[in-house]
């Protein structure tokens, strides 16, 4: 279940980006070619630049919707930084002031986990580590330290914040798609993997990718095949050979009851 | 001395039905395990050269690519170099599933069709282009990837020198394999994009079980580009 939660909330920080990969800044971009430069002065991660990069070069918008497509994403980068500060003031031990939660005392016993329980229960190192520096800022430091964070440090505290808020930025996140005629689709969840689809207005695939995976799996697994296998060899085996020591007893019997006659 | 024997054939008793019957159903089991497992290797081979040759249509099932179901048999990208070719061009962007290149190289007898996106049903029918990387063309790391079971099991074979030739509908492009690699599956090392022309093939280490962690592979660097006119 952990895992899950943990790939649900690598999916949001990772497909945010690879989406997106426009900006989080107010830049205002005319051109493919300022979204690009954008999202790569925000620290987005190579690969998805590069998966923005065939997206865009292979359809057409217009400048305005390319704004309008910035301004949502920077309402969802809003919504992933309102988390990582929860997340921060719980593990800090600060009170949140959050809208959708009540305040919440502070104390020692970690008073935060009631009213957030998905958070303080798994604490990355990363939330550990600033913990301390981060409870000790005043509210215009705390802000400017979260907006310097990088992607990879932000996308480990998403990893841990509340479930409510993880609920909340991948709606925000599909609504986004959606808004420019991408769906997103979560197609398959196991212990290890969750997998996606994006497909547009008309139903037809864009992408296909699995959370955080870009070294594909090559090898087919006959694991259980060669398992099977081995175990039928094994037991026919056994079976014939347990014949051959009844037949051999069957026959000493007879020979020793002859030779007693 | 002949009554001793037909004593002694009387008083020996019978091999008991039941074992007459099951042991020759136990060694044929056992036949067939043994046959199975052995052929593993052969039958891949089988189906991957059956495909290729009879340009087996996509058959893509999987939740998300119901709709990719292309009835289109593999295209075969070879064209004619004597037509007007010209170094730079402009590629064209392939959709999800689309096959939209050939992988060639004679080394080893490789002949692939190469589909972009990557997806467990589209790596059954030929090599992935994970869409993260760029397009055949264009300047950066072109990155595929294929079932070491199938289409690239000889992928280990390639050394320095190669040619590796990728066919599109738009251009032929050359490549020289450079450098052999390995990696472990969570180094991204090698498929991350770069600014310089390269292609990057990888699969599977081999393993008797389980899917390996380790992959191997070659990075090629571009001889010739040729965009068809």
């Amino acid at each position: 279940m952990k895992k899950i939660r943990n790939l649900l909330l690598t999916f949001i920080a990772v497909s945010s980006l690879s989406l997106n990969f426009i900006n989080t800044t107010s830049v205002k971009a005319a051109t493919k070619e300022d979204v690009i430069a954008a999202a790569k002065s925000a620290g987005i991660p190579e690969t998805d630049i590069q998966n923005g990069i065939n997206f865009l070069e292979s359809s057409s918008y217009t400048p305005e919707q390319y704004d309008k497509m910035i301004d949502k994403i920077n309402e969802l980068a809003v919504k992933k930084d309102e988390g990582i500060k929860d997340a921060l003031d719980n593990a800090s031990g600060a009170v949140i002031p959050s809208q959708t939660q009540p305040a919440v005392t502070t104390g020692e016993t970690g008073a935060a986990q009631q009213t957030q329980p998905g958070a303080a229960g798994n604490q990355s190192s990363v939330i550990s580590g600033i913990a301390d520096k981060y409870s000790s800022m005043t509210p215009e430091e705390k802000k400017d330290y979260i907006a310097g964070m990088t992607a990879a440090e932000k996308n480990e505290i998403i990893k841990s914040i509340d479930k409510d808020k993880q609920l909340e930025i991948i709606n925000s996140f599909i609504d986004v798609g959606s808004e420019f005629g991408m769906n997103i689709a979560v197609d398959g969840i196991t212990d290890n993997t969750l997998t996606y689809s994006v497909r547009d207005n008309d139903g037809q695939i864009v992408d296909i990718s699995s959370v955080g995976v870009i070294v594909g799996d090559t090898g087919i697994d006959y694991t259980v095949f060669i398992l099977i296998a081995a175990t039928v060899i094994v037991m026919s085996s056994a079976g014939i050979a347990a014949f051959a020591v009844m037949q051999r007893k069957a026959f000493g019997t007879q020979s020793d009851n002859r030779r007693d006659n | 001395m002949s009554k001793n024997n037909s004593e002694e054939g009387q008083n020996c008793r019978p091999t008991p039905k039941p074992v007459l019957i099951i042991t020759p159903v136990l060694i044929f089991l056992i036949c067939t395990a043994l046959t199975a497992v052995i052929g593993i290797v052969p039958y891949n081979k089988m189906t991957t050269y059956l495909k290729i040759a009879f340009s087996d249509k996509l058959k893509s099932t999987s939740v998300a690519a119901d709709n990719i179901s292309a009835d289109s048999p593999i295209i075969n990208f070879d064209k004619d170099r004597s037509e007007n070719v010209s170094k730079e061009g402009e590629v064209v962007y392939p959709k999800f599933g689309e096959q939209y290149a050939t992988l060639s190289c004679d080394t080893i007898k490789l002949y692939v069709p190469v589909y972009w996106g990557s997806d467990d049903k589209l790596l059954e029918n030929g090599a992935c282009q994970h869409s993260s990387s760029v397009v055949i063309g264009k300047t950066g790391n072109v990155v595929i990837d294929a079932h070491v079971n199938t289409f690239f099991a000889d992928l280990d074979k390639l050394k320095e020198g190669d040619l590796v030739v990728l066919n599109t509908s738009y251009g032929e492009f050359k490549y020289k394999v450079t450098k052999q690699i390995t990696f472990a599956k969570t180094d991204k090392t090698y498929v991350l994009p770069s600014d310089t022309d390269k292609l990057t093939l990888y699969t599977c280490v081999k393993q008797v079980l389980g899917s390996s962690d380790q992959r191997i592979g070659v990075v090629c660097e571009p001889v010739d580009k040729a965009f068809y006119n």
